[in-house]
């Protein structure tokens, strides 16, 4: 298709606006003593994660933006450091 | 009724929601992608609403 490379740019760009708009309404939630002002905030962050999964499993389908796993020595060690905390529960 | 730090943050996300309306029309306007035309078309939208809803609430609070 003649217009993919482009599609991804502006897709990329605007998953990354989308990270940056769910910061903002997380810290304005955060910082709101006005309980209108909070659950307005916490009800747009939630569907802009919503949005924000939306449009990432779009690039994920189309190869735009790959989630290699862990290298499994990585792995293997954190899960180690979590049994190590674990047990000290 | 409304703090500083408030109107602040609300203004803040609003020009964002503004910067995301701008672009998803732009993209819906250019993509050839049916999927990610209408994703982008939706999303324009919905951000137009987010900016009406945002005022509606800090002219509530005066």
């Amino acid at each position: 298709m003649a217009n993919q490379p482009q599609e991804k740019e502006w897709a990329g760009t605007l998953l990354y606006l989308q990270k940056l708009e769910a910061s903002t309404l997380c810290t304005t939630a955060l910082e709101s003593a006005n309980n209108q002002v909070r659950n307005h905030a916490m009800g747009l962050l939630n569907k802009s994660l919503e949005n924000q999964k939306k449009l990432f499993d779009i690039m994920n389908k189309k190869g735009w933006y790959q989630v290699e796993a862990a290298p499994v020595e990585q792995f293997n060690r954190i899960q180690q450091s979590f049994s190590s905390m674990m047990q000290m529960q | 009724h409304l703090s500083t730090r408030e109107l602040l943050y609300l203004e803040d996300a609003s020009k964002m929601f503004e910067s995301i309306a701008k672009m998803s029309d732009f993209a819906a306007q250019n993509a050839v992608d049916p999927q990610l035309k209408s994703y982008m078309q939706s999303l324009a939208q919905e951000h137009r609403q987010w900016i009406q809803a945002t005022g509606s609430i800090v002219n509530k609070n005066k």
